[in-house]
């Protein structure tokens, strides 16, 4: 795995447990339905589009420095594929 | 129209895929693209990739997200990826011109990694997200995906 890689997967790691631990319970009350851009442990922004929030994350921070967290949103269901995880 | 057949197997839609890094990924090394096939499941919401994709690409993670699995929801990393359906079509353009091996892709598709293995030589399932983009039709013993 690239160093680039290694720091994206830090960075969004320490940015979701963040958001668990310290801006969901508001962030649902207020932004359910929306994406939020995290850079360094801090909710920048909340968008509408999850791309908009991809491109911005992109934009002013660049790969790997970003993450994004979907507020409010269930757990992805696989049907007769949920064995697989 | 671009579309492609493919017969049902077992109860199985399997097609070819190519998945690769996407294009606006700017790591100096970039893998070479894995040649590989992917199971269409429409009963699963979302798009997932194998372990051994997401170890071989190495694609940046995006964030985090939640899947359910059979003891509850799981975490997993939401990685960006580009993945190709190549299909043996013909297709007319405007000026006239027949191209040939028009291609089903996305250029950037959001997928999380599963954690077992779908099954021998399948490294993707091709969930709702991306089959919502397309007609479906079932004719037979085969399907039909058109763009």
């Amino acid at each position: 795995m690239s160093s680039e890689t290694d720091a994206a997967h830090g960075q969004a790691r320490r940015n979701y447990d963040i958001y668990q631990a310290e801006h969901k319970l508001e962030a649902e009350r207020a932004h359910r339905g929306k994406t939020a851009l995290m850079h360094d442990g801090e909710i920048i922004d909340f968008y509408n589009d999850e791309d908009d929030a991809v491109t911005a994350g992109k934009h002013f921070y660049g790969l790997g420095n970003f993450s994004i967290v979907r507020v409010g949103a269930k757990p992805i269901r696989l049907g007769a594929m949920t064995h697989l995880v | 129209m671009p579309s492609l057949v493919v017969p049902v197997e077992d109860n199985n839609i399997i097609i070819p895929a190519m998945v690769e890094l996407p294009h606006d990924y700017t790591e100096e090394s970039v893998p070479e693209p894995i040649i590989c096939t992917a199971l269409v499941d429409t009963g699963a919401q979302g798009t997932m990739v194998s372990r051994r994709i997401a170890d071989q690409l190495s694609p940046p993670v995006i964030g985090y997200g939640t899947v359910e699995g059979v003891t509850g929801p799981a975490e997993s990393p939401i990685h960006e990826l580009r993945i190709v359906i190549p299909t043996e079509v013909e297709e007319t353009g405007l000026d006239g011109e027949v191209s040939e091996g028009i291609y089903f892709y996305w250029d950037v598709l959001r997928v999380m990694v599963l954690t077992h293995e779908i099954g021998e030589g399948i490294d993707i399932l091709l969930g709702m997200d991306m089959l919502t983009g397309f007609h479906i039709t079932m004719y037979g013993n085969q399907v039909i995906i058109s763009s």
